[in-house]
């Protein structure tokens, strides 16, 4: 719209100059015209001024004559002396008056003349002057001219200029639009980008916020330090736990604001809390030993602690103790202890009187018992003796699922300790007149392990071997060493052997082979999963290897009692403790 | 005839009790009864026998707290005492505990025979 504007304000004042240029030269052909005109009169002037000029002359003349005239006739006069002198002089006086009248008029004349003379001098100055003013004028038109066409070349030029820009106006108008367009486009995906961001932070900080409360929500303790032990986060149960607030805790070195001692109060060095432990060794470890945590109060309460460091690029970046107060797990522990304790003592009681007394009876401390007395008798003890090995293994067996049992090596002889076991075996060996042989080849040093542990399960394998051995079979049993890391124990016997369909089951709790079970009522089912699971809380292995009946074999040797291959169990446990400590 | 040995019958079971008080008096021992821990005490240190067989699970006073005290005085550091309970040896701290005071033996009663047990404290005391 102003572009417009300011062209045809340009189109206006060149119109405008067009017209004065015009106007002007109406001017200037009337200025001509007068000029024209006034030297016309000019000349006229001259002209008259000419022929006055003449007449003037020919009034001289004239003058002169009738003076020449005037003296002849005075001369005649003077002849004609008398009247008529007079009348000629009359006359000549006249002409005198007449004359010197014409002079006047001639003077007069020539001052009109004159006037005129100048008048015309004038008219031409002025003429010249016209002329020059049109001269000047025509140059003012020249130039009016030349700067009207000059005006008109820069109209043109500014026609093609404003033409031009009036294109560029277009384009600039499309390229306008396209831009306008552009930042409407830009400024749709500037605002969904707003958006996006926006929405983005807010699940980024939805997520976060969430990990944290998932973090902070963990239902154990839970303490994250940086490389140096420093602390980062504690979550609420560490709060709790420690009774410390996380400000008082977060920035600061973990081991200045914790303190652990051990049962017997010893304060933890520094070095060996589980996440300095951690920290230096980069592995994951476990509170073997319990520790106790000590609050600012004195109060204080057992801690299992597992401390993991946080490796990021192969770097350990800090460490993470997940910890919970375990008081409640002690206590449970002490119940089943107790448990236990109590159920082993409470059965044996009756089990001990009932023993006792049919021993007594038998015996004949109180008097001679007749045939029949004696075997009713005889039928209670084996009962009543039969339900003591039950209690004892079930109590084993509960022992060593509540994990009460405490391993407690110590160097321990094994030869002799299988030498005792052997000795407590040998009624029923030589009852059953049973060949056994005990085979050591050389002097077993000393080993780390439990003995009473050691003891229960060779007497486990061995009982079982004289059990199922029939009478006059062989029992070999060995000890030898492996590798100089292990120590195997042998047993193998001449018995009925595992049935084949059953050697799988043979170490599950309560399981009897069939073909033992029809032979000999006695047993448990528990032996030989004490052995498996003392042997293996050891970190040794327990394994056999029987011949395995076939049905209608077994039948013939039950019927037959004769020697077969029977089986073979074998123990083998490591000599070194710390190898044992390792597979818990 | 050497003058029988006295044996210090620790032992709230009354049937127990008996049963080892009838057996060692057939054995010709002299045999002392005491039904609870803190009669057992009192009875150790009033009578001075020759050797204690002493339950652990009492009412009153344990057989853990007698050894102890036992053990304290200048007397009972050398007495032979024989630990004969139900409490199973795989039982742990408390069991240890009664180790460290140097029982002379650790019987399970269910385990062992009257006349076995006779027999150890025989051989015991003749050692």
């Amino acid at each position: 719209m102003r572009k417009k504007t300011i062209i045809s304000a340009s189109d206006n004042i060149i119109l405008n100059l067009k017209v004065l240029a015009e106007e002007k030269e109406g001017v200037r052909l009337k200025l001509v015209v007068t000029a024209a005109k006034l030297a016309a009169t000019a000349e006229k002037l001259a002209a008259i001024a000419k022929k006055k000029e003449g007449v003037r002359l020919k009034l001289v003349v004239t003058a002169a004559k009738l003076a020449a005239t005037a003296e002849k006739l005075a001369i005649t006069a003077k002849k004609r002396e008398g009247i008529r002198r007079r009348k000629l002089a009359v006359t000549a006086a006249k002409l005198a008056a007449t004359a010197e009248k014409l002079a006047v008029t001639a003077k007069e004349k020539e001052g009109v003349r004159h006037r005129l003379a100048v008048t015309a001098a004038k008219l031409a100055a002025t003429a010249e002057k016209l002329a020059i003013t049109a001269k000047e004028k025509e140059n003012v038109r020249r130039k009016l001219t030349v700067i009207a066409s000059e005006l008109a070349a820069a109209a043109k030029e500014k026609e093609s200029v404003r033409r031009k820009l009036v294109v560029t106006a277009k384009e600039k108008e499309i390229v306008r639009l396209k831009l306008v367009v552009t930042a409407e486009k830009l400024k749709r995906s500037y605002e969904m980008l707003e958006r996006k961001v926006f929405e983005r932070t807010k699940d980024l900080e939805m997520a976060r916020a969430k990990e944290e409360a998932i973090l902070l929500s963990i239902g154990d303790g839970l303490l994250v330090t940086d490389e140096k032990g420093n602390v980062i986060i504690i979550n609420k149960t560490a709060e709790k736990l420690f009774s410390k607030n996380s400000k008082e805790v977060v920035g600061r070195v973990f081991s200045d604001v914790i303190f652990l001692e051990d049962e017997k109060g010893a304060s933890i060095p520094s070095e060996k809390h589980p996440v300095n432990v951690a920290l230096a060794t980069s592995a994951a470890t476990a509170t073997g030993p319990t520790y106790y945590c000590v609050r600012e109060d004195k109060t204080k309460f057992p801690m299992a602690i597992m401390a993991t460091p946080v490796v990021l690029n192969g770097k350990v970046i800090g460490a993470i103790k997940i910890f919970r107060d375990i008081t409640n797990e002690r206590e449970i522990d002490k119940a089943k202890t107790e448990f236990v304790s109590l159920a082993s003592h409470q059965l044996r009681t009756p089990l001990s009187a009932v023993n006792w007394y049919t021993e007594m009876l038998l015996a004949g401390d109180v008097g001679e018992l007749n045939e029949k007395q004696k075997k009713y008798l005889d039928e209670v003890y084996r009962s009543n003796q039969r339900m003591v090995e039950l209690v004892n293994a079930l109590l084993d067996v509960s022992s060593l699922e509540l994990g009460t049992f405490v391993m407690e090596p110590e160097s321990t002889d094994i030869i002799k300790l299988a030498q005792s076991v052997i000795d407590e075996q040998k009624p029923q060996i030589h009852a059953k007149r049973i060949h056994f042989s005990f085979l050591s080849k050389r002097k077993v040093s000393p080993m780390q392990v439990d003995p009473k542990l050691l003891r229960m399960v060779l007497q486990n394998i061995l009982s079982n071997a004289v059990k199922y051995t029939p009478g006059g079979g062989k029992i070999r049993l060995s000890i030898s060493l492996v590798d100089k890391k292990n120590i195997l124990l042998k047993v193998s016997d001449t018995g009925y052997g595992i049935p084949n369909n059953q050697q799988d089951k043979i170490f599950t709790k309560l399981f009897r082979a069939d073909n033992v079970r029809d032979k000999d009522t006695d047993g448990t089912g528990l032996g030989l999963y004490i052995a498996k699971s003392i042997v293996e809380n050891a970190g040794g292995k327990i394994w056999f290897t029987s011949s395995g009946e076939v049905a209608g074999v077994r039948a013939s040797r039950m019927a037959g009692g004769e020697e077969n291959n029977g089986t073979t169990f074998y123990v083998s446990l490591p000599l070194d403790a710390a190898q044992r400590e390792s597979t818990k | 005839m050497q003058a029988p040995k006295t044996v210090l019958i620790v032992e709230d079971e009354k049937s127990l009790r008996e049963a080892i008080v009838d057996i060692l008096r057939l054995k010709n021992f002299l045999p002392l009864e005491a039904r609870n821990g803190r009669e057992g005490l009192e009875l150790a240190f009033s009578k001075h026998p020759d050797l204690i067989l002493l339950d652990l699970i009492m009412p009153e006073m344990d057989g853990m707290t007698v050894i102890k005290k036992i053990r304290e005085d200048a007397w009972g550091k050398k007495v032979l005492i024989i630990i004969l309970t139900n409490l199973s040896a795989i039982n742990g701290h408390m069991v240890a505990d009664a180790m460290a005071h140097r029982p002379t033996h650790y019987l399970i009663k269910s385990d062992w025979k009257l006349h076995d047990i006779v027999r150890k404290i025989e051989t015991i005391l003749a050692a």
